[in-house]
């Protein structure tokens, strides 16, 4: 018997069916894609923020003697893993002069043919230098000075004034995310010349290609570094990349999952719906000799090759909603986000995706043609059989959830990695839907209940319908309960992630102007006598209030941490929320010399509040009780805070580094820096305004909120052609009985209420189930946000993620349930009673 | 006064080459309370006319009249309405709701008609024990037997109370005995005034009604009193 031809007639005979079920697989393809997209905007979006907060992901070579590291001693960094590129650094403080005006400032040098360096200080005129004697400049810094592209420029050597022409402008941020207080970019040939450095570099920055990477390539580095080097995190480099990132991160990898188990599902549902149309046929297949590994061979080539269409249809589509998608990303960011490109490695992919999915939902209604027994042919039109609550499933179902608990609670306690948590994550969900046929009769009867006011006779006809089909309606719902997890449950972990960044960085730019010195960072600036400067910008017009800062390097047990002494006034809101501890003291226990510390060096050291802190600063050794410990991204949460007042008393403090102004009630953050300028200018010091990192965060975070409602609506879409396909195929099943209820009486319009009703129950069974599965998955990844983060991210609950997953079902119902529903209302009736 | 009149009825399927003629300028009569059956060899029309005459459709040409309304000129609504309270159906395959139990499908068309849950089931109990089903009621279909499913359909067409119950091959797919039970029953309702149209292939089932109709190549060639007829229609005899 030649299997092709048999399926080929039997598609040819049944075009409908044959166009339905590829549609099937060609959505199910298309959702891969579709969620491919979703995760690169939200990808790209918190890259974006990671950069804003902490510049690209990298780590740096330093030696460890603290002296700069000879060409000769460079590490070879060939064939590690993970790495984009590296470049030597080198910075010098310098006193600049353009146009009369003088200030004192940082540059760095930056290999010439090392174009990767350049790269990371993003231009706002002009270009990158190419040539000797040529310079970039911050963009704020040029703007003090009045200096334009092609002016020149003298900085004061160690050989005496060069002068230079300025051929770029860059921005500030960049500049120093790359050396803390930078104020300019050179050749590094240059500042090894100017400054005699006779070829030694301060350090050799190691880019990498993501964040998640860091652990693998630090330790890389340090197999084959000799011990007079070591490697360290970037400049201010937070620990975002390691872990609120890496906390989405695996989100959109279990987003991506999730998408492909959504495709299982509908065409696994598809394929037995086939199979059960199909049945008698079977029988007389059996009867004319076909054996049992015919038929399982017959399913398995018709899934795979359904899933070889669905392929090739669901591409097209698949990147259709990809390029809707990544508009929509681009408006929202503004164009400056990514736009969701596909790469041909995830297209490829996604044509595998299909036959292989497809065939592996095709094994279950395969295993069932072995069990199509001969006689049924023999015997008349079957009765329709209800499908039963399949006890094994059940029972599997609850085994299979134990065993995902049990690594959900090993991954929570950290004894398993985190990244445990997707499979485990799957398998709950797997379980999960398992067994929803034994959940469908008490949550649709009760659905029911609510359109009974309203359709009493077509919601009882529809409730019969969907429980006499419990598996394919728990295989639909199915679908809506993923994508309603994924909305909720996932959506919810990555709003609170970014609400808390938003937080803590809202926290820390609550002033509105910053006026730093660009050399406090570089050893061998010399102090300067600013004992009054404070009271000066208290003077101007406009001000509020000034906090002063000061970063220190500190070691914490044997941990080098970084130290931030500052102003507390008591009161006033703490730059960061506090995670142990009283906020109501935080600020009277640092005046009496208390200290606080970040959630993720307490975590490390073991500390508590009340704990004592042994601290080496500024030559000395402190013992400090803990006052608090803060949710802080600063320095990744290796991070210790002092009152200025409480240690000056402790150790020599030098003239504060940062200075942080609130504007008054009725002054703008443009006018105070207007106002402030001219004072910062003759101080030589960087004055800028926070407005503008403000407005660039909240920018970033509507593109990440945004792209998560973009992941939602792909679910959606997905969940919506599952719910059409299944309506469909209950009306072809049910085509007789629709016959005999309109020869009964029933209008048109009541059939159409039939579907719609039965439509909007699988909606509500989606909303009920998917609300479940979705809080607990949300307190799931809160719980694994503590192992991976260091400390717990505060929960809450979002409800418009709720409201706008229950309107997207309901929706969903009513979308997918009105073509069947015009198809159910159309019925010929002399066809349908003819129809067996 | 006819209660069912069909006037000159021709229905047509198809177009051009492949059109088929079901119904040729059929006319017929049934007086309120006559029990009629149609007989004919397969593909004569019959179940076609049945379908005309109880409005699951519509003729292409001529007048089908129930109660002196004309059947043919209703919208699709007003048609439903007509079957929902004025008609009545028993066929021989898709009778009742395999999702429903007896009491639930008997008590379709009340619901249908906007009655609530509560008030048709106990009404349908009723039409039930007229039927001999009292027992019955609480089971679905699937536990039920040919003959019950097609008693608990008489009992469903009972209970409106119809103008005319059609019955297309209502004992098609029982056994003899099964297949007594039920002309007898039909008799019955006949016997108690209710008009009843039935098709049937089976002669000597036939000749329970008070007329056979018989029909050829979609006309009525016979019409005379079932025990002056001599239409011989079997299923043995369809097939020559």
């Amino acid at each position: 018997m030649n299997l092709l031809d048999l399926i080929v007639h039997q598609w040819l005979q049944r075009p409908a069916r044959t166009i339905l079920s590829a549609l099937s697989v060609a959505i199910a393809v298309a959702a891969v894609l579709g969620t491919a997209v979703a995760q690169n905007s939200v990808r790209s979006a918190d890259r974006s923020l990671q950069a804003l907060v902490e510049g690209p992901p990298a780590v740096d070579i330093i030696s460890t003697e603290g002296g700069r590291i000879d060409a000769s001693r460079r590490p070879n960094l060939d064939g590690i893993p993970g790495i984009a590129g590296s470049y030597s650094v080198t910075s010098r403080a310098t006193l600049l002069r353009a146009h009369g005006q003088r200030m004192k400032s940082i540059v760095v040098g930056l290999p010439l043919q090392q174009s990767a360096a350049w790269e990371t200080l993003p231009l706002v005129a002009g270009r990158y230098c190419r040539e000797a004697n040529e310079a970039t400049l911050a963009a704020d810094m040029a703007n003090d000075l009045g200096v334009k592209l092609g002016d020149s420029l003298t900085l004061l050597t160690r050989r005496g004034p060069r002068t230079m022409t300025v051929v770029g402008l860059v921005e500030s941020s960049a500049l120093s995310a790359l050396s803390p207080g930078a104020s300019g970019a050179l050749p590094l040939a240059d500042i090894d010349r100017y400054f005699d450095l006779g070829g030694s570099v301060d350090r050799v920055r190691v880019l990498l290609d993501s964040a998640d990477g860091r652990p693998r390539v630090e330790s890389a580095l340090r197999d084959r570094m000799p011990t007079t080097l070591q490697v360290q995190n970037t400049g201010q480099q937070s620990q975002l990349a390691d872990t609120v990132l890496r906390s989405t991160e695996l989100a959109l990898r279990f987003s991506g999952a999730l998408s492909l188990a959504m495709a299982t599902f509908i065409i696994l549902n598809t394929l037995r719906m086939n199979f059960a149309e199909r049945r008698r046929e079977i029988a007389v297949l059996r009867v004319l000799g076909a054996t049992q590994r015919q038929l399982v061979a017959l399913h398995l080539t018709e899934g795979a090759a359904l899933g070889l269409m669905g392929s090739i249809l669901g591409i097209p589509l698949g990147l259709l909603i990809g390029r809707g998608l990544g508009q929509a990303m681009q408006r929202l960011l503004d164009s400056h986000g990514d736009t969701g490109e596909i790469s041909y490695r995830t297209i490829g992919w996604a044509m595998l995706a299909g036959p292989l999915v497809a065939g592996i939902a095709a094994i279950v209604p395969a295993l069932q043609s072995r069990h199509v027994s001969p006689r049924e042919a023999m015997t008349g039109a079957e009765p329709r059989r209800a499908e039963g609550l399949p006890l094994w499933a059940t029972v599997g179902g609850s085994l299979i959830m134990v065993v995902a608990v049990g690594l959900m609670l090993l991954v929570m306690t950290t004894r398993l990695p985190v990244e445990m948590a997707i499979p485990a994550g799957l398998l709950l969900l797997l379980a999960f839907i398992v067994i929803i046929p034994a959940m469908i009769g008490p949550v649709a009867r009760g659905a029911a209940k609510l359109l009974c006011p309203w359709w009493p006779l077509e919601s009882d006809l529809a409730t019969a319908q969907l429980l006499e089909r419990r598996i394919r309606t728990g295989l639909t719902a199915g679908v809506l309960v993923v994508a309603v997890n994924a909305g909720l449950g996932m959506g919810n972990s990555i709003v609170n992630n970014v609400d808390d960044v938003h937080d803590w960085h809202r926290r820390w730019l609550s002033n509105d102007v910053s006026i730093h010195d660009p050399r406090v960072h570089d050893t061998a600036a010399t102090s300067e006598d600013r004992i009054d400067f404070r009271e000066q910008i208290l003077a101007r017009s406009g001000v509020a209030g000034v906090v002063e800062l000061q970063f220190m390097a500190a070691r914490a047990g044997a941990m080098p941490v970084d130290c931030i002494v500052r102003d507390f006034v008591p009161g006033d809101e703490l730059p960061w929320s506090i995670i142990a501890g009283s906020a109501e003291n935080c600020a009277l226990r640092l005046q009496a010399g208390e200290a606080v510390i970040g959630g993720v060096l307490a975590h490390k050291l073991g500390l508590s509040v009340g704990d004592p802190l042994r601290l080496e600063l500024g030559g000395r050794s402190l013992s400090l009780p803990v006052a608090a410990i803060a949710n802080d991204y600063f320095a990744g949460g290796l991070i210790v805070y002092l009152d200025r007042g409480a240690a000056a008393k402790m150790i020599e403090l030098g003239p504060p580094a940062v200075y942080f102004v609130r504007a008054s009630a009725n002054t703008s953050a443009e006018s105070l820096l207007e106002s402030l300028r001219p004072l910062a200018n003759r101080n030589q010091l960087v004055i800028r305004s926070f407005a503008e990192a403000r407005e660039r965060l909240d920018r970033l975070i509507r593109g990440i909120v945004g792209a998560l409602w973009g992941l939602l609506a792909v679910g959606f879409v997905v969940g919506c052609a599952a719910v059409a396909n299944a309506l469909t195929m209950n009306v072809l099943e049910q085509t007789g009985e629709l016959g005999l209820l309109r020869i009964l009486g029933m209008t048109r319009r009541q059939v159409r209420k039939v579907v719609l009703c039965e439509s909007l129950l699988l909606g509500i069974l989606g909303i009920v189930l998917g609300t479940a599965a979705g809080v607990v998955t949300a307190l799931v990844i809160h719980f694994c946000n503590e192992p991976l983060l260091g400390h717990p991210v505060p929960f809450k609950f979002h409800f418009p993620l709720l409201t706008a997953n229950t309107l997207g079902c309901l929706l969903v119902a009513l979308v997918a349930g009105w073509s069947p529903g015009a198809k159910a209302a159309r019925l010929d009736l002399a066809t349908a009673i003819a129809y067996e | 006064m006819p209660i069912l009149s069909a006037r000159k009825v021709c229905k047509q399927y198809g177009a051009g080459p492949v059109q088929v003629q079901a119904l040729l300028d059929v006319d017929l009569d049934v007086a309120t309370g006559e029990f009629i059956a149609i007989m004919g060899p397969s593909g004569c029309g019959k179940s076609t006319l049945l379908q005309v005459l109880g409005a699951i459709d519509t003729p292409t040409t001529g007048q089908v009249l129930l109660d002196s309304q004309d059947l043919g000129g209703l919208s699709d609504t007003a048609r439903s309405l007509i079957r929902r309270r004025r008609i009545g159906f028993v066929f021989q395959k898709i009778n009742l709701l395999p999702t429903l139990s007896a009491a639930e499908n008997v008590a379709l068309p009340l619901r249908i008609d906007g009655l609530a849950r509560r008030a048709a089931l106990p009404r349908a109990k009723a039409a039930l024990e007229q039927v001999g089903l009292a027992h019955r009621a609480d089971h679905f279909p699937h536990e039920m037997s040919g003959g019950e499913q097609q008693r608990a359909a008489i009992a469903r067409a009972l209970l409106i109370h119809p103008a005319v119950i059609f019955a297309d091959e209502p004992t098609g797919a029982l056994d003899s005995s099964n297949a007594q039970r039920i002309i007898e029953l039909l008799r019955t309702c006949a016997d108690g005034g209710q008009t009843i149209v039935m098709v049937t292939h089976d002669a000597n089932l036939a000749r329970r009604a008070d007329r056979i109709v018989v029909m050829s190549d979609g006309r009525i060639v016979d019409g005379a009193p079932a025990d002056e007829s001599s239409a011989t229609f079997s299923p043995a005899e369809e097939g020559r």
